[in-house]
């Protein structure tokens, strides 16, 4: 009964003690009121009693007198029409019965003698009837005691009346019990309505935790006092929670700062190398629990390092840049892309279904550097090699993965740049063995393994030399020197061939200014393969090259194979145009052996031809050797070209060439390609042939 | 519902027989002290026009045993009277009581008696006894061993007396 008492809410509790309050006041009243009705009641039927006894006493004086119980009887008969009386009896002055009357319905027996003890006290509650009695006396003046006449009331009416007013009292209790309840409940609201509405409002603050909410304070009283401390309390939380906030993000904007700075790179704004670790992590669980297959595509630009060198590191930053926003633009959202470093990418790719969709985005991602970057007016292109690895096809951790990409990423390279490789478990030893040869090569340059070689060009009529052939050769670390026709390929392939390329320019052209000055030298001719000329500034680079070496263009000259004019015949005119145009002298080299075709002969701008050793070797004795060499000397007078002769190895070769009319010669007859260091001392003997 | 086990008791109605307060007695000193007391109380419910300054007189005509039984009587007042007691033997002796009651023995004189009387306001009360009942004012009779009486109201009236209605309420006849 306590336990729920405490569980009502207060509004309920007021008003239940109130209720129980006025509840017992009600029943108290009821229960005094029913006692005094009662007391009253019973005073009606004693005074009622009375009357009756009294009026009946007059009358029977006479009966008593003369002793007429009959006429006692009728008299007290007369009470049949008085409602509420049991019954009544008269005794005579010696207290014997004399004449008795019960009503029809009660069990009223008169006792036969008189007993005064059962008269004279009121009734009680609960007694069936009232008694009362009263003497009759006799005629005035001796009013001598004739008799008792005794009336008793039937108070079960009297109950009746009384349940009947205690009935209606306590029905009108209830009505105000009800009225009160009505009262109180419209009342109480006065207390628990600000108690609701402050619970409500702090429910907001602590479900929702809308600070911004605030107590309406109503009354003076306590609860308008609670109102406002809460109010207060809210206003102090959210000031502190305001103030939170801010340093928190003040925090997270300084975290923010130091995550780019540990997992972006600053130039691209692409993901570092520590954010592609934590990624590769992530796929390799994700394939783990979800059997997400992947890819990582190592992507390495080609030809950047020429970049950088030429325009410098800002704009080789701001390059990588470019590339970085075309890289992210060619992928799809999902897909990851992270810059390793120097100009290498990673690219960690999922959602496919097979291979021909990473090809479809390596071609896109290759597709989208294709357009020359422009800075400062001018073009720049560049091509990438990618490599592409799969989880799990080829390996399911991270660190085979990578090496296995890298790989197929230097396979790509070989294979002639601008394409990519998928990294495959059978690759062959040759293959390997290439890779290894092109690694070394790559870092050939770096440890100065390449050097140029001279051979000299001796005037055949005054046995003098007159220029030389300049010569690259790979000597490795173990001493073994690699010839050209053994790593030019290789280094055409991987793109080397245009760093060699410049090394061996350069070189020359230093070497030959000096030997110019020193010696009245005619020339240094310098080999151009086919992949020098798809450059697009090959001239710029020429000229650069003899500016810096301080080198008269006439005092260079190139040479080049027919398959160079044959593949890029409208550029290559141009270009050669303009090197002649400056006194440069150009070279056909290995003449007879390609198309040998007189129309570009005539029509190319070209100064000297190079009859291959092939011919040579022949002579004197083949007549056909003879005829073509006859036909190529007098070509070459005809159209005034000046005419070289390689591979002489004999003298019988050398003096069947003086007869022919051949102006120049070059070969092992005269001396071997040599060091610099050699060549000048063969210029300071003046001797047209090695000892 | 031991308490309604007496329910059919209650059914008792009260029908009992009335019971005389004096017994059925024939022993006649019982009677003739009834009938003194009647006569006392006659006096006391009967109004006489006028009454004699000294007192008031009750006189028995020949012998009966009712003389000796009203000495008692002597003591008392009727209408703030002394009250005397007379033994009368002629009819003329009459005129100066205020109550005559006739003995037995002088039944026959009854006659003579209301003559002699005429319009005087006297009581005369005898006991029935064959005679014309209405040659006495009120006549005693015994009925059940109780006696009761008859009042001959005209001749009350003719002779000037008031009875008080209650005394011709508890008359067994009036005529």
């Amino acid at each position: 009964m306590i336990e729920r008492f405490q569980k009502l809410p207060i509004g309920k509790k007021l008003q239940a003690i109130n209720l129980l309050i006025v509840g017992l006041i009600i029943l108290l009243t009821t229960l005094n009121l029913s006692y005094y009705m009662f007391s009253s009641l019973l005073d009606d039927y004693q005074k009622k009693a009375a009357t009756l006894s009294g009026v009946l006493a007059a009358s029977l004086d006479s009966a008593l007198m003369f002793n007429d119980a009959q006429t006692a009887q009728d008299v007290l008969m007369s009470l049949r029409s008085v409602p509420d009386v049991a019954g009544a009896a008269i005794y005579d002055k010696s207290g014997r019965l004399f004449a008795g009357y019960a009503s029809a319905n009660n069990p009223y027996t008169p006792s036969p003698t008189f007993d005064s003890s059962q008269y004279g006290q009121k009734a009680r509650l609960g007694n069936a009837s009232q008694n009362y009695s009263l003497p009759i006396l006799g005629v005035a003046p001796d009013r001598e005691h004739l008799g008792t006449i005794t009336m008793h009331m039937d108070l079960s009416n009297a109950y009746g009346d009384l349940l009947k007013q205690i009935g209606i009292v306590l029905l009108i209790g209830l009505f105000i019990l009800a009225a009160i309840s009505t009262l109180l409940t419209k009342l109480q609201e006065y207390i628990t309505q600000p108690l609701l509405s402050l619970t409500d409002v702090m429910r907001k603050v602590s479900k929702e935790g809308d600070l911004s909410v605030r107590a309406p304070s109503s009354s003076q009283d306590e609860i308008g006092e609670l109102a406002s401390v809460f109010n207060q309390m809210i206003e102090e939380l959210s000031h502190r929670e305001h103030s939170l906030n801010q340093e928190l993000r003040e925090r997270r904007n300084i975290e923010e700062k130091l995550s780019e700075i540990a997992h972006f790179d600053p130039v691209t704004n692409l993901p570092n190398r520590h954010s592609f670790e934590n990624q590769i992590e992530k796929a390799l669980l994700n394939h783990k629990y979800n059997l997400e297959k992947f890819a990582l595509m190592y992507i390495d630009l080609d030809n950047f390092k020429y970049v950088n060198d030429t325009f410098g590191h800002h704009i080789g930053d701001l390059m990588l840049s470019r590339i970085a926003e075309r890289l992210r633009n060619s992928l799809r959202k999902a897909d990851f892309v992270a810059r390793l470093g120097g100009d290498e990418f990673v690219v960690i790719m999922s959602d496919f279904t097979d291979n021909a969709i990473i090809s479809e985005v390596a071609r896109k991602i290759m597709a989208s550097l294709q357009p020359p970057f422009s800075f400062e007016g001018r073009e720049v292109f560049i091509g990438a090699s990618i490599g592409i690895s799969i989880c799990p096809t080829n390996g399911k951790d991270g660190e085979t993965l990578k090496r296995q990409a890298d790989s197929a990423m230097y396979l790509a390279k070989k294979l002639g740049k601008n394409n990519f490789q998928f990294y495959m478990d059978e690759m062959s030893r040759t293959q390997k063995n290439r890779i290894n040869i092109e690694a070394s090569l790559r870092r050939s340059l770096e440890r100065n393994e390449i050097v140029v070689y001279y051979q000299p060009i001796v005037n055949i009529a005054e046995e003098k030399i007159v220029g030389f052939e300049a010569l690259v050769r790979w000597i490795r670390q173990d001493g073994t020197v690699v010839r050209p026709d053994e790593f030019i390929p290789l280094a055409e392939e991987i793109g080397l061939i245009v760093d060699i390329g410049r090394f061996v320019l350069e070189t020359s052209a230093t070497q030959t200014s000096a030997w110019v000055n020193q010696f009245g030298l005619s020339f240094t001719a310098v080999n151009f393969s086919s992949k020098q000329f798809k450059k697009s500034n090959l001239a710029d680079d020429i000229f650069n090259a003899l500016k810096n070496a301080r080198l008269e263009p006439c005092n260079f000259e190139m040479e080049i194979t027919e398959s160079v004019l044959m593949d890029n015949s409208i550029d290559s005119i141009s270009l050669l145009n303009q090197l002649i145009k400056q006194g440069m002298g150009i070279a056909i080299d290995d003449f007879g052996t390609g198309y040998s075709s007189l129309s570009y002969i005539t029509s190319f701008p070209i100064s000297k031809i190079k009859i291959d050793k092939s011919f040579v070797a022949k002579l004197p004795k083949d007549r056909n050797a003879h005829a073509v060499v006859t036909a190529i000397v007098g070509l070459a007078k005809s159209l005034n070209l000046k005419v070289v002769a390689e591979g002489i190895e004999t003298a019988e070769q050398l003096e069947c060439l003086a007869m022919l009319g051949c102006q120049y010669g070059q070969g092992y007859l005269f001396s071997k390609p040599v060091a610099a260091a050699e060549a000048t001392k063969l210029l300071e003997s003046r001797r047209t042939r090695s000892a | 519902m031991r308490f309604n086990a007496r329910l059919p008791a209650v059914l008792l109605i009260a029908c009992w027989l009335t019971q005389p307060a004096i017994a059925n007695n024939n022993t006649v000193a019982d009677k003739s002290a009834v009938v003194a007391a009647f006569l006392y109380n006659f006096a006391l419910f009967t109004e006489w026009p006028v009454l004699p300054a000294d007192e008031f007189r009750i006189c028995i005509m020949g012998s009966d045993p009712v003389l000796a039984a009203l000495e008692p009587i002597k003591k008392k007042q009727i209408k703030e009277h002394l009250v005397s007691i007379t033994s009368i033997s002629t009819t003329k002796q009459a005129n100066a009581c205020q109550i005559v009651f006739v003995g037995k023995s002088a039944h026959a004189s009854i006659e003579d008696l209301t003559k002699q009387i005429g319009k005087a306001p006297i009581l005369v009360v005898s006991e029935a006894n064959g005679y014309d009942p209405k040659s006495v004012i009120i006549s005693l009779v015994t009925q059940q061993g109780r006696i009761a009486f008859n009042i001959n109201h005209t001749a009350a009236m003719e002779n000037s007396l008031t009875l008080s209605s209650k005394l011709l309420k508890l008359a067994l006849q009036v005529y």
